[in-house]
C-alpha cells in the first residue's frame, strides 16, 4: 500500500465518526438568530452564555469572564468624560517621535528576532485566549465624497475607497465607455458599452497552466492602464485536496500585469511584477501603486546569512536585503510591501518588509503600518515617488477597530481607537504628535462606525441605542458637537449633500431588562440632517427589509453618490432566495426606492456584485453578467450580456 | 470561497459564521479526533477553537483563508492540550472502544486503533493533511517546524502504520 492510499484509508476510516452535538453548526449559532449583527463583543458575549450551557470548555468561562471583567464597569453614569479628571483611563500617548520599527542591521538581527519569536512559540505553546481578546470591534473611515468620475462627455460612478485621491483596486471597474470585470477569478473581460448594444471585446484570461492557478483578486483601471493583481500559486502534486483554495498548493506569489490598453480590444502586457507572499491589498496615488503582501516567515535553518536570506521573500526575483527588513521586536509574519509607477510597469521602485503583523492605512501624503500590542503604534512612511522612509510614531491606547476609523487629511492624522472604558478621538499634528483627544466617548459601547468629512467627525457606537455623534476637529482637541440617539445602529455612514448624512445599518427592539436580547428587525436607511451640527435630526427612518435579510457589509458593494443622487447596496446575505439589490434616492425629503432587483445569492455571498451607473444608464455587475437599465424609464431593464 | 460570509462574519454575524463552520467542522471534529483520541477533548478543543476564531474573526486579513486559520488555530487548542497529556497518563483503551458502536473487526475501527497508536506528532501531521488538507510546507508552518522534518515524520508515520497493519 503507498502512502497515498493509506492515507485515503485513514479518510475513510472517519466516515463513521459521529460529531458530537454540542458542536454542530445550528447549536453553535443556537439562539443567536435573532441577535444584532456587527456587535461584536456582544455577540460573542452571547454566544459565550449561550456555550456555556451547551457544557463547553474552560476557555469559554475564562471568556466570559474577561469579557464581563471588562463589562462590569461600564457603568451609564460614566458616559461621557472629555479631562483626563473625569475618566478612568489614561489615554496615554508613549514615545511620540522615535520610530517604531527598527531598520535591520543585518541580517542577525533579523535572525534574531524571528528565533526569539519561534522560541517563545516553543516554549509556550498554548494558545492564548487572552490573546485573542485584545481585539475587538468594527467602524468605518474617511471623508470620501461620492464616489463619482466626470470626463469630458461621461458622468459615471467610480470605486467607493475609503481615501479621497488614494484609489483601490476592485473586481469591477468602469471609465465611463467600458467596464472591467473580473470574472471567476481568472479571466477580466472588457465589455464596451458605449452604445446600448453591449459588446465584450476582449478576456485576458488566466487559466491554470503548468499546474500553477491563477486567482486574480483586484484591478486597476486608469486612462490606458489596467493593473491586474493576482495570486499565483502552483499545485502541489503530491496533494489531492483541491476544495480550498487555500490548501493543497505551494507558496503563493502575487503577480501585478500592467497592460496597455489603449486598443480595449486587444491589451497588450507591458509589464509584470512579482511579490512573495499573500495578497493583501494594493493603494494607488497618482501613478504609483503600493503592493501588500503577507506571509509566514519560516525559521532559518542557523544564524547564518545564507540561511536568513534563504527564508526572505522575494520581490521581482531578488531576495529583500537585510537593511530593507523592519524589526519591531520579534515575529514569524511578514508584510511586504513595493512600490510600482504604472510608467515603468516592470520596475519596483522600493520594497520594504515589516516583520510582523502590520495593518496599513494610506492617506494622501503618508503611509501608515499599525498594529496593536496592547496599544496601538502607528509607524509612518513618508512615500516621495513611492521611496519609503520611515519618519514617525505614535503610540495610543486602545485599538483601531477597522479601515474607516483611521484618517488622514492634510498630513495630519486622526484616529478613533476602541478603549477598555468607550471609545477616544485622538488628533495629531503633522509631525505625528498628538495634539489633543477625547475620551470615554460612550462608555460600555462599541464603534459601528466612523466617517471624517474634513474638519467634522460622525461617529456611532452601539450597545443597546445608536448614539451618532458629531465633533468638530478643527481645533486641537476634538471637541464634541452634537449627539443623537436613535434605535438600531448604522454600520455605514455617507455625507450627503445639502448637510444630510445617510446612514445604512440595522434597526434593533432594544430590550431594556436585557440589553443582549435585543431583537434585530431588519436593515435600515437613516437621513440624518446635520446642518445644524448641535441639533442633528432624523430626516426619515425607512425599513428596507425584513428580519430575514441582513445588508452586506464591503464597503465596495456600496454606491454613495449624492450628486447623481443614488445610493446603492445589496442585501440578503445570509436569507437564500432573499438577495437584492437595491437603489434609493432622495427626493423631497423622502427616500424614494428606485430598483429592488433579485440577485444570485452566490454572487452575494462571494461579493461579486457591483451597481453603478454611467450618464442615463445604471448597471448591476455580477461576475456572470451585466444587466443594463434605464434610469429615465423607471430603470426599466434594457440589456442584458453574459460574461461566463 | 464565501468571501461576504467572511466579512459578514468580520462584522460579528454568527449566523454567517455558523454558515462558513458548516462546511468543515466535520473535518474539525476529525481532526481533533484523530489528534488527540479522545472525544471528549476533541469536541472541547473545536468549542474552543470556535469561541476563539469568532472572538478574533476581524484579524483575518485574506477572506479566502478561513479553513487554513480555522485548522490553525484548532492545531495550536490541540498542541496544548498534548501538552497537558504529558503531564498525566490517561489510559485510551476504553475511549477507543466507545468510539463507534460497529464491531471491533470493522476495518475503520482497526485502522483508527492503529493510528492512535502513533506518536502526537505524527498524528497531528497526518490528520493535518488528511482532513485539514495541507500540505506539508503548511503543515511546517502552521506547526513552526521544518517543512522536511514535516516529511519525514509523516512517512514515517505512515510506515509504522502499514507496518501495524500488514501485521494485524
Amino acid at each position: 500500500m503507498n502512502e497515498k492510499e493509506l492515507l485515503e484509508k485513514i479518510r475513510k476510516s472517519a466516515d463513521d465518526v459521529k460529531v458530537p452535538e454540542s458542536i454542530l453548526p445550528d447549536n453553535i449559532s443556537g439562539k443567536m438568530s435573532k441577535k444584532p449583527a456587527g456587535v461584536k463583543i456582544n455577540s460573542v458575549f452571547k454566544y459565550a452564555s449561550i456555550a456555556a450551557v451547551f457544557v463547553i470548555v474552560i476557555a469559554v468561562v475564562f471568556f466570559v469572564n474577561n469579557i464581563l471583567k471588562n463589562n462590569s464597569d461600564n457603568s451609564k453614569e460614566n458616559k461621557y468624560a472629555v479631562s483626563d479628571d473625569n475618566s478612568n483611563q489614561t489615554y496615554a500617548i508613549k514615545d511620540n517621535g522615535k520610530q517604531l520599527y527598527t531598520a535591520a542591521g543585518d541580517y542577525k538581527d533579523i535572525y534574531n528576532a524571528i528565533d526569539k519569536a519561534y522560541e517563545e512559540y516553543e516554549t509556550d505553546l498554548a494558545y492564548d485566549v487572552k490573546g485573542v481578546m485584545e481585539d475587538t470591534v468594527s467602524g468605518v473611515e474617511e471623508g470620501s465624497r461620492d464616489n463619482a468620475k466626470l470626463s469630458s462627455t461621461n458622468k459615471y460612478s467610480t470605486t467607493n475607497v475609503l481615501t479621497q485621491g488614494v484609489d483601490e483596486g476592485d473586481i469591477v471597474k468602469t471609465d465611463g465607455s467600458y467596464i472591467y470585470t473580473v470574472v471567476n477569478s481568472d479571466r477580466i473581460v472588457i465589455t464596451d458599452i458605449r452604445n446600448d448594444d453591449m459588446k465584450n471585446i476582449s478576456e485576458i484570461s488566466l487559466e491554470e497552466k503548468n499546474n500553477c492557478v491563477y486567482n486574480i483578486k483586484e484591478i486597476f483601471v486608469d486612462n490606458d492602464k489596467l493593473n491586474i493583481i493576482s495570486e499565483v500559486r502552483k499545485r502541489d502534486l503530491n496533494e489531492e485536496y483541491e476544495d480550498y483554495y487555500y490548501l493543497g498548493y505551494e507558496d503563493c506569489t502575487t503577480y501585478m500585469w500592467t497592460y496597455d490598453i489603449t486598443n480595449r480590444d486587444n491589451p497588450k502586457l507591458t509589464g509584470e511584477i512579482s511579490q512573495d507572499g499573500y495578497y493583501y491589498t494594493a493603494r494607488k496615488v497618482n501613478d504609483i501603486i503600493c503592493l501588500y503582501t503577507t506571509d509566514e516567515v519560516e525559521r532559518p535553518d542557523d544564524d547564518s546569512d545564507k540561511s536568513v536570506k534563504n527564508v526572505l521573500p522575494e520581490i521581482n526575483g531578488e531576495k529583500i536585503l537585510s537593511d530593507e527588513v523592519y524589526i519591531y521586536e520579534k515575529g514569524t509574519s511578514e508584510l511586504i510591501v513595493s512600490s510600482v509607477s504604472n510608467d515603468e510597469p516592470d520596475k519596483i521602485i522600493d520594497k520594504i518588509m515589516i516583520l510582523n503583523n502590520g495593518q496599513i492605512y494610506m492617506g494622501n501624503k503618508y503611509m501608515y503600518i499599525y498594529e496593536y500590542d496592547n496599544s496601538t503604534l502607528i509607524a509612518r512612511f513618508s512615500m516621495d515617488d513611492g521611496q519609503f522612509s520611515q519618519c514617525n510614531y505614535a503610540n495610543i491606547d486602545g485599538y483601531i477597530s477597522n479601515d474607516f476609523a483611521i484618517n488622514e487629511y492634510d498630513g495630519r492624522l486622526r484616529v478613533v481607537t476602541q478603549c477598555e472604558n468607550g471609545s477616544c478621538v485622538s488628533l495629531f499634528d503633522d509631525s505625528l504628535k498628538r495634539t489633543g483627544y477625547v475620551g470615554n466617548i460612550a462608555a460600555g459601547e462599541y464603534i459601528q462606525s466612523a466617517r471624517f468629512m474634513g474638519n467634522i467627525l460622525y461617529l456611532v457606537t452601539f450597545r443597546n441605542t445608536d448614539p451618532l455623534f458629531i465633533f468638530d476637529l478643527s481645533e486641537d482637541t476634538p471637541k464634541q458637537l452634537g449627539e443623537l440617539e436613535i434605535t438600531g445602529f448604522s454600520s455605514y455612514l455617507h455625507y450627503w449633500k445639502d448637510d444630510m448624512l445617510i446612514g445604512l445599518g440595522e434597526e434593533i427592539e432594544p430590550d431594556k431588562d436585557d440589553e443582549f436580547s435585543s431583537e434585530y428587525k431588519g436593515v435600515k436607511l437613516c437621513m440624518f440632517d446635520v446642518s445644524d451640527k448641535s441639533d442633528i435630526k432624523v430626516k426619515q427612518t425607512l425599513m428596507v427589509s425584513d428580519e430575514n435579510t441582513y445588508v452586506v457589509s464591503d464597503y465596495k458593494m456600496i454606491l454613495a453618490d449624492s450628486e447623481a443622487n443614488l445610493f446603492g447596496f445589496v442585501t440578503g446575505i445570509c436569507s437564500y432566495g432573499k438577495s437584492k439589490y437595491k437603489l434609493y434616492s432622495w427626493e423631497n425629503g423622502e427616500f424614494k426606492q428606485l430598483m429592488d432587483e433579485s440577485l444570485y445569492y452566490d454572487d452575494v455571498v462571494n461579493g461579486t456584485v457591483r451597481g453603478l451607473y454611467v450618464n442615463n444608464r445604471f448597471y448591476i455587475v455580477t461576475s456572470r453578467e451585466i444587466k443594463q437599465y434605464d434610469r429615465d424609464d423607471n430603470y426599466k431593464l434594457l440589456n442584458q450580456i453574459f460574461l461566463k | 470561497m464565501d468571501k461576504n460570509l467572511v466579512k459578514r462574519a468580520k462584522s460579528g454575524d454568527i449566523n454567517a459564521f455558523a454558515r462558513l463552520y458548516e462546511k468543515i467542522y466535520s473535518d474539525l471534529y476529525k481532526f481533533a479526533l484523530y489528534t488527540l483520541r479522545n472525544p471528549e477533548d476533541a469536541q472541547d478543543a473545536v468549542s474552543d477553537a470556535v469561541v476563539c476564531v469568532y472572538a478574533s474573526i476581524h484579524k483575518l486579513r485574506n477572506e479566502d483563508a478561513f479553513k487554513a486559520w480555522m485548522f490553525k488555530i484548532l492545531s495550536n487548542i490541540c498542541c496544548r492540550k498534548i501538552r497537558e497529556y504529558s503531564k498525566k497518563t490517561v489510559n485510551y483503551d476504553e475511549i477507543t472502544d466507545s468510539l463507534s458502536n460497529v464491531s471491533s473487526c470493522d476495518e475503520n475501527v482497526i485502522l483508527r486503533q492503529l493510528f492512535f497508536e502513533l506518536s502526537e506528532e505524527e498524528r497531528m501531521i497526518i490528520a493535518l493533511h488528511v482532513f485539514g488538507g495541507y500540505t506539508s510546507k503548511e503543515i511546517a508552518k502552521a506547526l513552526k517546524m521544518n517543512e522536511n522534518t514535516v516529511r519525514s515524520k509523516e512517512s514515517r508515520g505512515l510506515k509504522k502504520l502499514a507496518d501495524k497493519l500488514a501485521s494485524e
